[in-house]
């Protein structure tokens, strides 16, 4: 019998069957304002929030904090916005996009209790960019913005979005002896744009 | 399981002897707990929470085998390949052969305490195989040559200092440097070196959902992630216990884990993977090693409920005064103190013992486990196996001679309080007073709690 088949019936004589699946759980609702916990969170994770009226306003706001953005290597899903400066060919090439420093992913449901933003993995030509670049800036739409992962999870599932990263703020690090350190492995800064209305 | 099996009082009493290093420990690990307590405080549902996560995995587990088909089901129909192994022998051949059939030199493995469980590295080391931890915390323990001390923060029990001479001697910093963000940023230049560097990635798995085949994988480091995402191979080696049925409950999961964990939110990287990525390969391994006897045991069968956040070591007043290592199992503390009887009961026998029951791993408990009255069954069935020492027997049956006659109780009580106050110091912390050993005996009250001599 194989390994498989010996693990099953293993696990048919062990299983107590008979415990039904709880219904599906509907959370309290959340007291304080939308983006007001979400910035909050996002903060508290080492990120940071822009609240743009259109994302007309994206390249000069990218241009003011990187005043050599034209110098840079970037990546961006959102070519209207802050065109992209990496070659095509680099786009599945990990060697080369060691070297990014930018990656601008245009990202889906926002959740205010906790500041995390869905990345689709198919948003991206290739998935590590997003944790190879050396700053990550995601765009998302105001209206997106939910109060719990009940609510975000509940639309993935309706459109069977079942690949994809949840991101909150850049990435960071306490292993050595407790002390915080933004820039762990991944992007060192993680800046959310939300765009439009509620 | 390797060999490591010196009894836990001896281990703990080593970790004891650095007094400042112990202290730090205790504080550090009862800060990670107060961050959870503020954490769990801001959900306004938290027990109800509490309360739905553990009846999705009393629920699973009891229809556990049809679960487990329906994920094979639907993780191949996206395109992985799903294996299974019975034991830490089949799991360690089997990743070994899919690495050689690809051809694989170099591995960057992030955190997944299975694979220290079967203890991979050292075999695939042995077979000229080169694993690198990307998990900073795990690459430090590594680089230092030993085991992980706590499953969320593995290098806990070094400080600053000590980190630094390693990355001195291992990844040329300079001596003496001891800044948490210079030592970091010399790891993130290794580390994101070697991910271009090796053909494969491995990776734990914190969730897999029966519907739709999806894995899940949290970190703060983005480790798993470039592991998984960078190399074209990407191996996830998963317990049989980390199943939910539908993608929806992972929010009941994801709104646990970090809180519970580290009192933050969510982990910065939240990544679910259905499928391999376009042009890459995803294999999962599954892995039993004594989980499907887990399951048989109607008492214990709760303890595969875990979703290793470590909230019960960070509360528990003993893990925190004696250290990860002094568990001499791969995972320590509360759950470890449960879960390694079962595979290993002859070797741990004094892991259930070392707790004072409190009960606050219980409290913390995301998924609600019985963490306190499951260390107290194995006592029990230690007990019946005749492997609680003499000392421990002796002792238990005075107490029930005592307790049991109400004037003898209160005799002892009125004894023990004069005797306490007369007697010379050196007789009462004695090496034979284990109750005295690093600390104070309270100062005895005047009148027993019975006879109305309350605080």
């Amino acid at each position: 019998m194989s390994s498989r088949d010996t693990i099953l019936k293993a696990l048919r004589e062990a299983a107590p069957g008979g415990v039904e699946a709880p219904a599906m759980y509907t959370p309290d609702a959340p007291a304080a304002d939308l983006l007001e916990s979400f910035e909050f969170r996002l903060k508290a994770c080492g990120g940071e929030l822009a609240v743009l009226r259109s994302v007309e306003e994206l390249a000069p706001l990218l241009s003011a904090r990187w005043p050599d953005l034209a110098e840079r290597s970037v990546y961006s899903t959102n070519p209207a916005a802050v065109p992209t400066s990496l070659p095509e060919a680099a786009f599945t090439d990990t060697a080369a996009l060691q070297h990014l420093d930018l990656a601008i992913v245009d990202g889906c449901e926002c959740v205010a209790e906790n500041a995390a933003v869905w990345v689709p993995a198919g948003a991206v030509p290739h998935r590590s960019l997003l944790y190879l670049a050396e700053h990550l800036v995601l765009i998302v739409r105001r209206d997106a913005l939910l109060p719990t992962m009940h609510e975000a999870y509940a639309r993935l599932a309706q459109r069977g979005d079942t690949s994809g990263y949840f991101i909150a703020g850049p990435s960071k690090t306490s292993d050595i002896a407790q002390c915080l350190v933004i820039g762990a492995q991944g992007p060192r800064s993680c800046l959310v744009c939300m765009v439009g209305d509620a | 399981m390797s060999a490591r099996t010196e009894a836990h009082p001896p281990a703990a009493a080593r970790f004891l002897d650095d007094g400042a290093h112990a202290a730090w420990h205790d504080a550090a690990l009862w800060n990670v707990r107060d961050r959870r307590d503020k954490a769990a405080a801001s959900v306004p549902d938290w027990e109800r929470l509490r309360e739905q996560a553990t009846r999705i995995k009393q629920h699973t587990l009891a229809h556990l085998p049809d679960y487990l088909e329906q994920f094979e089901r639907a993780a191949r129909a996206a395109g992985a390949t799903v294996h299974w192994a019975k034991d830490p022998e089949e799991f360690r051949v089997l990743v070994h052969g899919l690495l050689k059939q690809h051809g694989v030199t170099s591995v960057a493995k992030s955190k997944s305490m299975l694979t220290e469980e079967c203890a991979l590295n050292p075999y695939l080391e042995a077979q000229g195989i080169e694993v690198v931890d990307t998990d900073l915390g795990e690459r430090v323990v590594q680089l230092n040559q030993e085991h992980p001390s706590h499953i969320v923060l593995p290098a806990i029990h070094l400080n600053k200092q000590q980190i630094g001479r390693i990355f001195e001697k291992n990844l040329g910093t300079a001596p003496g440097n001891d800044s948490a963000e210079e030592l970091t940023e010399a790891a993130r230049q290794d580390l994101r070196a070697r991910y271009l560097h090796a053909q494969a990635g491995i990776t734990g798995v914190n969730f897999a959902v029966a519907e739709t085949g999806t894995l899940v994988v949290c970190t703060n480091e983005a480790n798993a992630d470039l592991g998984m995402t960078v190399p074209k191979l990407h191996i996830a080696c998963m317990g049989l216990e980390k199943l939910v049925p539908r993608f929806e409950d992972l929010a009941v999961f994801t709104r646990l884990l970090a809180r519970s964990g580290t009192g933050q939110a969510i982990t910065a990287y939240t990544s679910h993977v259905t499928g391999p990525a376009p042009g890459s390969e995803l294999h999962i391994v599954l892995l039993d090693n004594g989980r499907s006897a887990l399951l048989a045991r109607d008492r214990f069968r709760n303890a595969l409920k875990c979703i290793r956040c470590g909230a019960c070591m960070n509360t528990c007043p003993v893990f925190r005064r004696s250290g990860g290592h002094s568990y001499n199992h791969v995972i320590p503390g509360p759950i470890g103190s449960v879960l390694a009887p079962n595979v290993a009961f002859e070797q741990t026998e004094t892991l259930p013992f070392a707790s004072s029951l409190c009960g606050s791993c219980t409290e913390v408990c995301p998924v609600k486990i019985d963490l306190h009255k499951q260390l107290l069954y194995w006592r029990e069935e230690l007990a019946k196996e005749g492997r609680v020492p003499l000392s421990k027997q002796l002792g238990a049956h005075v107490f029930t001679f005592v307790a049991t006659r109400p004037w003898l109780f209160k005799l002892g009580g009125r004894m023990m309080r004069l005797s306490l106050r007369i007697t010379p110091r050196a007789l009462v912390y004695g090496p034979w007073n284990a109750w005295g050993k690093r600390r104070e005996l309270p100062v005895p009250p005047k009148r027993s709690y019975l006879d109305g001599g309350r605080p």
